[in-house]
């Protein structure tokens, strides 16, 4: 029960700096689905990765069931329209274990991904201060390096933060919580739109340190 | 009489205030936009930014519509064509802003991010209400200024019916005295024992000219009162009272007609109807007053002279009256003249509820 508490105040400690969403970051046509993602990383951080290809995890699954024919409910057909350009992302650290969703986009030639938690082990205290837990979206830059690995920088408070509190971003948001938590309640369009402006533009403290994983693949020679 | 020509009226009285018009519109618009634009929060930079930008942008079509396609379409009723010109406007300029628009201010503030206004889809629906709203805006300050004008127009028409009036009732004060003045002279040359009679006589009817008829109204008593001491003055003149029937059937003495109707024709009768060495000849006034009905007719013998409608003192006379009736009880009297070979009958009739 304890390290289970613990994956949820990870879970919490995780998404502390970074920015979070009501909406994904993407918009449908911007969906953009990268191969190279795929497989186990692990990270600058002591925490380790593993992406897998929803599409072939959903067709892997359903044909497990002996459901050759692929016949899925309207919820099954919904969620494999909304994730078959998108990843498995099981993220582990210090035995704590997290499920996201990912989706790849591309922002003009930078490419996101959009992060949402959608599973993790609850027992009957976890359950209940999980359903007080809001699944909200992230999404970070990926950067694919020479050396086979990847920086995964998030969108973090601090440089929204900074462009609100200068007055010269308008974004639908609101600070919420005892923490004070800045949510995005824009919509995708906007966001969007919010994250090919912050592309083309040229401010410090863009990136926060503390929110950029380097991804090293588990196959690489050391 | 001078017709009024509203139409130089209204272009002279040009009330239009373009640059207060535009400060109140564009002001509104700007305070209300950025209402809109801040989502109800407290202003910041970006918004004040970006609703001037928006303005500036939709200025173009909004003055396009005013200050060409109202004036040149709408105003000449051509309905169809503003409307699809104003449509075409309308699209082309929403069309142009939606592409153009965020894309010019990430240019012109490159460190301003303007997110979450308006979508492309919303752009189009603003455009139209904007639009619409600044028509009826404009259309309202046109509305108010035609008003405005309009009432000028009927202020400086009822000034100048008054004047006339006025003018008319100068005309015939100075005509009145001057005939008397000849009367009074004549009885101070014969030394007439009752010349201060006659003056005092004068005096009332001088009284009744100059101070009570300068009144809208005056009852029926008192201008029959005038004629019964025109008449008697006249007496002075060598007109027995007898030469005169005066005949009333008055059912209301109070019933209020415009002053000093009658006495001209009065005048008229005593200018025109004696030849001076007839003493049967007679002037017959008959005066009826039933309800909202009045109704005069006097009648003189005739002595082959014009009685003329164009009197040598320009204005005086019968004209001064008709003009006088048809002033003031337009529509709503009856003035006729019938001029025989031996009589001259005139005859006002006037209806006027009270």
């Amino acid at each position: 029960m304890k390290s289970r508490i613990v994956v949820l105040l990870g879970l919490i400690l995780f998404s502390s700096c970074i920015v979070k969403s009501i909406q994904p970051f993407y918009i449908k046509n911007s969906e953009s689905f990268n191969e190279k993602l795929i497989g186990s990383w692990s990270d600058n951080k002591k925490g380790s990765w593993e992406v897998l290809s929803f599409e072939e995890e959903f067709k892997k699954e359903n044909s497990k069931e002996g459901n050759a024919k692929f016949k899925l409910s309207k919820e099954d057909i919904k969620l494999y329209e909304t994730y078959k350009n998108g990843y498995f992302i099981k993220y582990v650290k210090k035995e704590s274990e997290a499920m996201f969703m990912g989706v790849p986009f591309k922002v003009d030639n930078h490419l996101f991904i959009d992060f949402v938690p959608f599973e993790f082990d609850s027992d009957d205290i976890s359950k209940l201060v999980g359903q007080h837990l809001l699944k909200t979206h992230s999404t970070a830059l990926v950067e694919i390096n020479g050396n086979d690995s990847i920086n995964l920088k998030w969108l973090s408070e601090k440089a929204v933060g900074t462009l609100l509190e200068q007055k010269k971003l308008r974004l639908k948001h609101e600070i919420t919580g005892l923490d004070e938590d800045l949510v995005l309640t824009a919509s995708s369009q906007e966001l969007y739109n919010f994250l090919k402006k912050f592309m083309s533009s040229d401010f410090d403290d863009k990136w926060d340190n503390d929110d950029i994983y380097t991804l090293t693949p588990d196959n690489a020679k050391p | 009489m001078q017709n009024l020509n509203i139409n130089s009226i209204l272009k002279k009285s040009n009330y239009h205030r373009p640059l207060l018009f535009n400060s109140v519109l564009w002001s509104l618009a700007f305070i209300i936009l950025l209402f809109i634009f801040s989502k109800g929060q407290i202003p910041i930079t970006a918004d004040y930014t970006y609703t001037l930008g928006f303005l500036l942008v939709i200025a173009v079509p909004v003055c396009i519509n005013f200050y060409v396609l109202i004036p040149r379409f709408l105003r000449q009723e051509r309905y169809i064509v503003y409307l699809l010109l104003f449509t075409t406007i309308l699209i082309s300029s929403a069309f142009i802003k939606s592409f153009l628009f965020g894309n010019l201010l990430d240019f012109i503030f490159p460190n301003y991010f303007f997110v979450s206004y308006l979508s492309k889809s919303d752009i189009f629906l603003t455009y139209s209400i904007f639009l619409i709203t600044t028509t009826l805006f404009k259309l309202t300050e046109d509305w108010f200024y035609f008003n405005k004008n309009q009432n000028q127009v009927l202020k400086i028409q009822n000034q100048h019916i008054q004047t006339q009036l006025s003018a008319l009732r100068a005309q015939i004060n100075p005509h009145f005295l001057f005939n008397s003045l000849n009367v009074i002279y004549a009885m101070a040359l014969e030394k007439k024992e009752n010349i201060t009679k006659a003056i005092v006589e004068l005096s009332d009817v001088l009284r009744y000219v100059i101070y009570d008829s300068d009144t809208e109204r005056v009852t029926l008593k008192e201008e029959l009162k005038l004629i019964q001491n025109y008449i008697a003055f006249q007496k002075y003149r060598g007109h027995s009272e007898n030469t005169v029937a005066l005949n009333t059937d008055i059912e209301n003495d109070n019933f209020k007609i415009y002053p000093m109707l009658l006495l001209p024709l009065l005048e008229n009768a005593y200018k025109y109807g004696f030849s001076g060495s007839d003493t049967s000849e007679k002037i017959e006034i008959q005066l009826t007053q039933k309800q909202s009905n009045f109704k005069f007719k006097i009648q003189n013998s005739s002595q082959d002279i014009d009685h003329n409608l164009d009197d040598n003192y320009s204005g005086v006379g019968l004209e001064n009256l008709k003009n006088n009736l048809n002033l003031v009880y337009p529509d709503k009297h009856k003035f006729n003249i019938e001029d025989t070979k031996d009589r001259f009958t005139v005859v006002i009739e006037i209806e006027d509820e009270q």
